[in-house]
């Protein structure tokens, strides 16, 4: 071995660079989300996850182009180990028929489609959606909060308008003065005792937002359906959170009854029997007055269902949403109905055509989904009513 | 290096000298995973950056967490050879390692693929890194990435018996390049074409395979850009004897391995025992009954050769004995001419080798068909799945202001990717200014035409 052989640390700084060209390739799988942010809207990985912590979402690396096979003619090729004869014919599983890496140092050509988990925050993703959907409303502290104003007692002076005079404070202050003298009695009442409120005007700045989560579990409900109502509400509390400081959620589960339920009994349980989609929004309607006044809370109500509503219910959920509508930011009913379904409920007879025919406000909105990729439209729909229905009525 | 390995590196180099190895001076370097995994993904210590070496990087990484890959050794076409052990390998597996080195060392040395390469290619890649360091500096990351893209996605394409080093093509061949497009009398109505090579008669003079050659002489590109394509050139043609020689030179490293580990007297039994496992992981069929282990098969079939020479030399049939009949053959071969010679009828009963056809049945289950255990079957076989960059060959036809034509050499072997066409089309229209044709086939064979132009990709 030559002794004059350059050292290999004079020649390469090693670690330092596959990690700055990972680096880019991590900003431009970054950028790539943005670009496809929505086609992730329903990845299973982002919907089970907890918290804000980071999720990890599969990728498929970024295509590097290049003259390519697409389908090869040759589908065979040459195997080993196994004592065979011409003719043989072997049923193999997915796996087997798949080349294994290379395992050499040597750049590679795979031609399989690769994937890999890009490490991301839920935060990073709401912006890239929350971009994408260009709500600029959504921006925090935008016209995000109710501002409440009311005049309090800020101090007691000795000068004011009789209309403002505060006879307990007054009469205290005799009794004070007085029984400095000797004998604490109410006597002598004159100007030196006499107190005025003096008023401040205090606004209240409110942040909260209540959340009325609400979904059909009955028999037809299936797991798919429920999925795509998972999918939407995920990222509609995940878009909410960013514009309010305090958020309740209250899951409404109905089949013909309504109950209030927890989150987890509310993706999970399924009953059998009928729907009636007015009890929740009764349900919800009672709620609001009783917990969440307008005026403290901003109200947003969603009712998911797969349409198969009782006839004679449909009108009686269009009154309750009447009732609703002075009550809430956003008000919505969602269908899903994937396509494959039997369509043996027609059309004229669902809830939601009935929604669209009688009720024509901005704060409302009714809309059908037939597959996860139409969560991304959906929640448009729902966040561009709740837009307009801000500028018209705060800002 | 701890003081066990060098004196086992010594018995190794002396053992080596017995077995008349001729290899490159080695320079070895303990690493950790990560730097090997870096180099790895690079190919080279040192290239111009771009992101894909990171997506590569990532995916190595990811491989060996999954516990897919596990890398023990890696060594570099160089004079001298750069060879990284793992810090993490056990002492057996790295002194297995650094046998197992100087055969891939003595190939590099001896092939005649590999001396047509740049045995200096270490230090030539690490000056090219830093000029792409410096146009980056000066045209900015995403000009220099977008170049760099351009370059990779036809760099596969080259014209390996051509080589590296060409000269254009004669005037003779009707080519005129016009010294200044700008003074032709229709410039200013047909704007500035962006290339410079004006057509009298055919152009190019026959199909021309390397298309990033043909860019570089023709199309007008700025002087970084042509050195960029030029840069990425010729690290395709460094690497492309490794794509066609991998069974003969995985094949010769671990026969040099066994056989120097077999001679190695310093060795106590547990650790031959433990040497005996790594063997066999490395050269044993695999468990993928679908797709041969390359260092499996040609450490087979140099094997037999060893024998059948030394029985030869023994008879007087051959000058030679096996080990030099094995370096001959090293010499002289590459993974196709291997198999053809070497390979016997013996050796595909003997491995339970077959042909055969992935068919789907009316279940849609993924059935297996065996063709054949002949073994002209499988050499054919073998050779085809060896074939070069296992690119598809694209040439061109004819190009002018106009366009460019260009069509699939080779479109028995498998259509093409639609997607990754659209794309690498765009790059030419963008980088000769004018639509791009080219001639395919699709899945029945029928002919096919896309178009790239200023409206677009359509077929």
């Amino acid at each position: 071995m030559s002794k004059e052989n350059k050292s290999l640390s004079d020649i390469w700084s090693l670690k330092r660079r596959g990690k700055r060209d990972s680096d880019r390739h991590k900003e431009l799988v970054k950028d790539a989300i943005k670009k496809h942010g929505k086609d992730l809207i329903t990845e299973y990985n982002i919907i089970t996850t907890d918290g804000d912590k980071k999720i990890k979402v599969p990728i498929k690396f970024l295509d590097q182009y290049k003259f390519k096979y697409g389908k090869l003619n040759n589908n065979g090729g040459v195997g080993q180990g196994v004592d065979t004869k011409p003719g043989d014919k072997f049923r193999i599983g997915k796996d087997n028929g798949q080349k294994p890496g290379s395992g050499s140092g040597k750049p590679g050509d795979e031609t399989a489609e690769r994937t890999y988990d890009a490490e991301v925050s839920i935060d990073e993703l709401v912006d890239v959606l929350l971009k994408e959907l260009n709500l600029p409303w959504m921006e925090p502290n935008q016209g995000s909060s109710i501002v409440a104003e009311y005049e309090e007692v800020d101090s007691l002076e000795k000068r004011g308008i009789n209309p403002d005079l505060d006879l307990k404070k007054t009469i205290l202050q005799n009794i004070k003065r007085n029984a400095a003298k000797g004998s604490a009695k109410i006597a002598n009442i004159n100007q030196s005792d006499f107190r005025y409120r003096s008023w401040e005007t205090v606004r209240e700045y409110h942040s909260n937002a209540a959340i009325y989560i609400m979904m059909d579990r009955s028999g037809s409900m299936g797991l798919e359906k429920r999925y795509i109502v998972k999918s939407f509400y995920f990222w509609m509390v995940q878009f909410l959170k960013k514009r309010y400081d305090n958020i309740k959620l209250i899951f409404i589960a109905h089949d013909t009854e309504a109950f209030i339920v927890d989150q987890e009994q509310f993706f999970s349980v399924n009953s059998g029997g009928g729907t009636k989609c007015s009890s929740a929004f009764k349900l919800a309607y009672e709620h609001i007055l009783a917990n969440h006044p307008p005026d403290k809370y901003c109200n947003y109500v969603m009712e998911w269902s797969d349409g198969d509503n009782w006839g004679d219910d449909n009108i009686k959920c269009v009154e309750y949403v009447e009732k609703l509508l002075p009550l809430v930011t956003a008000i919505g009913y969602g269908e899903v109905t994937p396509n494959a379904e039997s369509p043996w409920i027609r059309d004229d007879q669902r809830l939601s055509s009935l929604f669209s025919e009688k009720i024509n406000r901005t704060r409302f909105v009714s809309m059908r989904v037939s597959s996860r990729d139409e969560v991304f439209s959906a929640l448009k729909m729902f966040f561009n009513i709740d837009s307009i229905s801000k500028k018209k009525s705060i800002v | 290096m701890n003081n066990n390995l060098k004196e086992k590196l010594k018995e190794i180099e002396d053992i080596a000298e017995e077995l008349r190895l001729d290899y490159y001076p080695v320079v070895w370097e303990v690493v950790g995973q990560e730097v090997l995994l870096g180099v790895m993904s690079y190919g080279l210590p040192t290239r111009g950056r771009h992101w894909s070496y990171g997506q590569s990087y990532e995916y190595q990484k990811m491989q060996g967490e999954m516990g897919h890959s596990k890398v023990y050794e890696l060594v570099l076409n160089n004079d001298p050879s750069y060879a990284f052990l793992l810090d993490t390998n056990p002492d057996i597996a790295n002194i297995m390692v650094m046998a197992h080195v100087f055969g891939h060392s003595h190939c590099f040395k001896n092939n005649y693929l590999f001396k047509q390469t740049d045995n200096k290619m270490v230090y030539h890649a690490a000056e090219r890194a830093r000029r792409i360091d410096d146009y980056i500096e000066q045209y900015g990351l995403k000009a220099v990435e977008h170049i760099m893209d351009i370059a990779f996605s036809m760099d596969k394409n080259i014209d390996w018996h051509k080589g590296v080093l060409r000269e254009p093509y004669s005037s003779e061949s009707g080519v005129k390049k016009s010294k200044n497009l700008a003074d032709t009398e229709f410039s200013d109505i047909l704007g500035t074409p962006k290339q410079k090579a004006v057509t009298q008669q055919t152009f190019p003079p026959y199909p021309e395979y390397d298309l990033l050659w043909f860019l570089i002489q023709y199309a007008d590109l700025k002087d970084w850009e042509k050195d960029i394509f030029q840069i990425i050139r010729e690290e395709s043609y460094y690497f492309y004897p490794q794509y066609v020689t991998k069974r003969l030179n995985e094949g010769i490293a671990s026969w040099v391995h066994a056989e120097i580990m077999y001679r190695m007297k310093s060795l106590t039994e547990a650790e031959y025992l433990e040497f005996v496992k790594i063997h066999e992981r490395v050269v044993q069929p695999g468990s993928n009954k679908l797709n041969i282990n390359p260092y499996f098969l040609g450490f087979t079939i140099l094997n037999d050769i060893k024998k059948k020479w030394d029985e030869k030399y023994k008879n007087g049939e051959s000058e030679i004995d096996g080990i030099d009949k094995i370096y001959e053959v090293v010499a002289n071969e590459d993974d196709t001419s291997f198999v053809r010679l070497y390979l016997t009828q013996e050796i595909v009963d003997d491995l339970n080798l077959f042909c055969y056809k992935q068919i789907v049945d009316k279940s849609s289950n993924q059935i297996i068909k065996i063709t054949s255990t002949d073994l002209d079957d499988v050499i054919e076989h073998l050779v085809k799945d060896t074939y070069g960059y296992r690119t598809p060959e694209i040439c061109i036809v004819s190009a002018n202001h106009d366009g460019m034509e260009l069509e699939q050499a080779n479109p028995e072997i498998g259509t093409l990717d639609p997607k990754h066409l659209k794309n690498v089309m765009g790059y030419l229209f963008e980088i000769w200014g004018a639509p791009i044709n080219i001639k395919t086939v699709d899945e029945e064979g029928k002919e096919l035409h896309y178009t790239f132009d200023e409206l677009g990709f359509s077929g």
